[in-house]
């Protein structure tokens, strides 16, 4: 995760001067086209945290968060993700939980996400499903608070195994 | 003769039936105002509005806890507490275990109050198991009958009811004769029991 945002903010520290003379240089030419133009500084495609188990399961993803856009906010320590995803994983490195919110405030250093607006949690298993809107989720200890309209659906009942 | 045997069969069976049945996959959906759990136990808290909804029951509660069901855990529990009120399906004919035509309370719908209810789907193999324990001033009244006891338990798959210090009371007529007639108050919560939160 500091390595994703460590080079979020790089890509804003170095790039931006650089790109600014190279629209510059475009600009003169007259041969800039309307995607050059675009600041990549707004924005980050791909977004992508990851947190890893403590030892002894320090090589297995505990969970990961992944966004189809990332902004950085004023004030250094919140991203806005869009599309988020966060996806948990069990120490045999399957999934357990996904949890899923068109948009996402994450605070790295507290180790929060949170959104006023729509979210839904599913087990990777199936059996479980929660929505609801607005939403705060702690990383730390893996806790969940649905703030509003909260609707849960339980599948449970015999398991159907398929004979061989 | 062996139409008779046949007949004999299927009556020995459905007086057998018992909580275990082979049953399809049960949907539960509960609803309220505010959620917090953790996704790491699967124990989670519900307040404000809460309602159950179960093919077999209506709940509605002040707040609930569950425990999800998961592959190492597959038991379903729902503790629903303060100002519990549900209502359970009845059904004239057949029930969910087959018996058609069966007589008594399963042919009823009941209205339940309590303080307290416990939800336990316990699904073993292919069969599960459905009860519903309720305690604290539970009373059940259904449009003949009224049934106190302390816990009443409350079986979804045969639709029985069973429990300590039962009683039940028929329209007036106490079963089994008592000495003086019960008259079961309003359920009135007097529980004490604080929200987590």
């Amino acid at each position: 995760m500091g390595i994703v945002r460590h080079t979020l903010y790089g890509i804003r520290r170095t790039a931006g001067p650089a790109l600014a003379a190279a629209c510059a240089l475009l600009w003169a030419a007259g041969a800039g086209r309307a995607e050059d133009r675009e600041n990549p500084v707004k924005q980050a495609s791909d977004y992508t945290s990851v947190e890893y188990f403590d030892p002894p399961h320090e090589l297995q993803i505990s969970s990961r968060i992944t966004g189809a856009e990332a902004i950085p906010l004023p004030g250094g320590h919140e991203t806005l993700v869009r599309q988020f995803k966060l996806e948990l994983f069990g120490t045999n490195g399957l999934p357990t939980y996904i949890v899923e919110a068109p948009n996402c405030r994450y605070d790295e250093m507290s180790g929060t996400a949170s959104s006023p607006g729509h979210l839904t949690v599913r087990s990777a298993d199936g059996k479980v499903t929660h929505e609801g809107d607005g939403f705060l989720w702690r990383q730390d200890d893996k806790f969940l608070t649905i703030s509003n309209h909260v609707h849960t659906v339980i599948k449970d009942g015999p398991e159907i195994k398929a004979k061989p | 003769m062996k139409r008779f045997c046949l007949i004999l069969m299927l009556a020995v069976g459905r007086l057998t039936g018992s909580a275990q049945t082979h049953a399809p996959e049960v949907l539960t959906v509960i609803h309220s105002d505010s959620f917090a759990g953790s996704l790491l136990s699967h124990h989670t808290l519900y307040t404000g509005h809460v309602r159950v909804d179960h093919p077999g029951m209506k709940l509605t509660c002040e707040w609930a806890t569950t425990d999800s069901p998961t592959t190492n855990s597959p038991d379903t529990i729902i503790v629903a507490r303060t100002n519990v009120v549900i209502d359970l399906a009845g059904k004239t004919g057949t029930n969910t275990n087959g018996a058609a035509g069966m007589t008594g309370v399963g042919n009823q719908s009941w209205h339940v109050t309590s303080d307290q209810a416990v939800y336990t789907n316990h699904p073993a193999g292919t069969v599960t198991n459905e009860t519903l324990t309720i305690s604290g001033h539970a009373i059940a009244k259904s449009e003949k009958e009224t049934i106190t006891g302390e816990p009443l338990i409350y079986d979804l798959v045969t639709k029985q009811f069973s429990g300590s210090n039962y009683e039940m009371v028929v329209s007036g007529a106490a079963l089994p004769p008592a000495p003086q007639a019960k008259t079961n108050a309003a359920a009135v919560n007097t529980n004490a029991v604080s929200n987590p939160h």
